[in-house]
């Protein structure tokens, strides 16, 4: 072998064998390392979403005000995933920006004693599978129904951890969600963006079902709650009238007692 | 002698390559009196975490820390790997090395417990964490420990064995 030939089989050992052994180190220990650590091979596809912030136009799509007395929107959000709701937000009150924690306690489940963490948590995991989409639409709650704003069609393929921002020229302006992961409500300090998302101009399916049913539900809510009115106010007479009789057979009563006792009174002076 | 040096060599290698996937420490969290609660609210992040050399440079890059995470990747990944290939050449061709390759070892060898140093400043800084916060040393930090010394001694091996030839 010639010096020059030494030299390159030289380097060749210098870098293969140390970094060959290393390599066999690693291989050795990766699976007790997976294991004793974070193995998250199942949950990994698995996202927590919540929105962060929606804000709305001033005015709706027909230039109306959103309210008769002139206040600002009632902002609640659903996300709709596989034909179904997953997550329904609070609502909130009067805002052209509505923000949501990913955190609510119901009064109701405290009553109830189930707060649990997963009654607080009021997020929407997803599995991200490409091609698959889920919806988010954002509703003007009103008494007895929910007006719809604007919403948005997001591949679940393109979800990462951080948060993300969605606007449009529609009504709802901009949108925010955060993403993490293993329930984790802590959303890393990064931001990414959604290329495929497509703005709903008009609710899915789903959102307008449900948005129906609970119209409908509202609706009866009222009818029967004033017919319960109404059968209450029927009682209340009844029994104002029961009392009256009684008062007036009191009083008849009373009267011809006194009317008795006078008489008795003027024939014991006559004799007299 | 030269056989004992390759020996050691080739376990400090396997222990390096073992201690950059094993946990080097973990963390378990608190919060003092409310840990219990912080525990129901987010559960997630009460869990105790380990980290492996691989993963936190990979955490760190992925959370922008892209500075650290290339500091602590060529420090404690790139530099050691380098330092056991130069003292690998040079246990096998015995006194061939340049006076320049033998100067960058010197120079890689200083920068080789850095590891140690960050993971023992971590440690006492977690320490005195308030909450009761717990960090507990795992087998990676000894392997690589161990990975570093065995290293230094190989180091000196060959500098004594280098001293040694030119003398003859």
């Amino acid at each position: 072998m010639t010096n020059k030939e030494d030299k390159k089989y030289g380097v060749l050992l210098m870098v293969l064998i140390p970094i060959a052994i290393i390599f066999l180190g690693y291989l050795f220990s990766k699976d007790p390392g997976q294991s004793h650590g974070k193995s998250r091979k199942g949950a990994s596809s698995i996202y927590s979403i919540w929105l962060t912030e929606a804000e709305v136009a001033p005015t709706k799509k027909d230039q109306s005000q959103w309210d008769v007395d002139g206040t600002a929107p009632d902002l609640s959000a659903m996300v709709v995933w596989k034909d179904q709701i997953i997550l329904n937000t609070v609502t909130s009150n009067d805002s052209l920006i509505a923000r949501w924690d990913p955190i609510a306690i119901s009064v109701g489940d405290v009553f109830q004693g189930e707060v649990s963490t997963s009654t607080v948590k009021r997020i929407a995991r997803i599995r991200s599978i490409k091609g698959e989409k889920f919806s988010i639409g954002l509703f003007d709650e009103d008494i007895v129904s929910r007006d719809y704003v604007g919403g948005w069609e997001i591949d679940t393929g393109e979800l990462r951890t951080g948060t993300c921002e969605l606007t449009s020229k529609g009504t709802l302006n901009r949108l925010i969600i955060s993403v993490t992961q293993d329930d984790n409500l802590t959303v890393p300090d990064r931001e990414f963006k959604i290329k495929g998302a497509t703005y709903l101009e008009e609710p899915n399916d789903i959102m307008l079902e449900t948005v129906k049913r609970w119209a409908k539900e509202a609706k009866e809510s009222v009818k029967e709650l004033g017919n319960n009115v109404g059968e209450k106010i029927e009682k209340i007479g009844e029994q104002v009238e029961q009392q009256r009789s009684r008062l007036e057979e009191a009083i008849k009563e009373t009267s011809k007692k006194t009317e008795d006792k006078i008489r008795e009174m003027l024939d014991a002076l006559r004799n007299k | 002698m030269r056989r004992i040096i390759l020996f050691l060599i080739i376990i400090s290698c396997f222990l390096f390559g073992s201690a950059s996937i094993l946990p080097i420490f973990s963390i378990e969290p608190a919060v003092g009196e409310w840990t219990a609660l912080a525990e129901i609210l987010s559960p997630a992040e009460m869990q105790p975490q380990s980290f492996s050399l691989l993963e936190g440079v990979r955490l760190l890059w992925q959370e922008n820390e892209k500075i650290l995470a290339v500091i602590i990747g060529l420090f404690s990944l790139l530099l050691p790997v380098i330092k056991l290939s130069v003292l690998w050449a040079e246990a096998l061709f015995s006194g061939t090395l340049s006076k320049k390759w033998m100067s960058f070892l010197r120079a890689v060898s200083k920068y080789a417990m850095l590891e140690v140093f960050l993971v023992a400043m971590t440690v006492l800084l977690l320490k005195q964490m308030p909450g009761g916060s717990r960090i507990t040393l795992e087998s990676g930090f000894y392997a690589f420990g161990v990975s570093v010394l065995l290293s230094l001694v190989v180091a000196q091996f060959v500098e004594t064995q280098k001293r040694e030839s030119e003398g003859i």
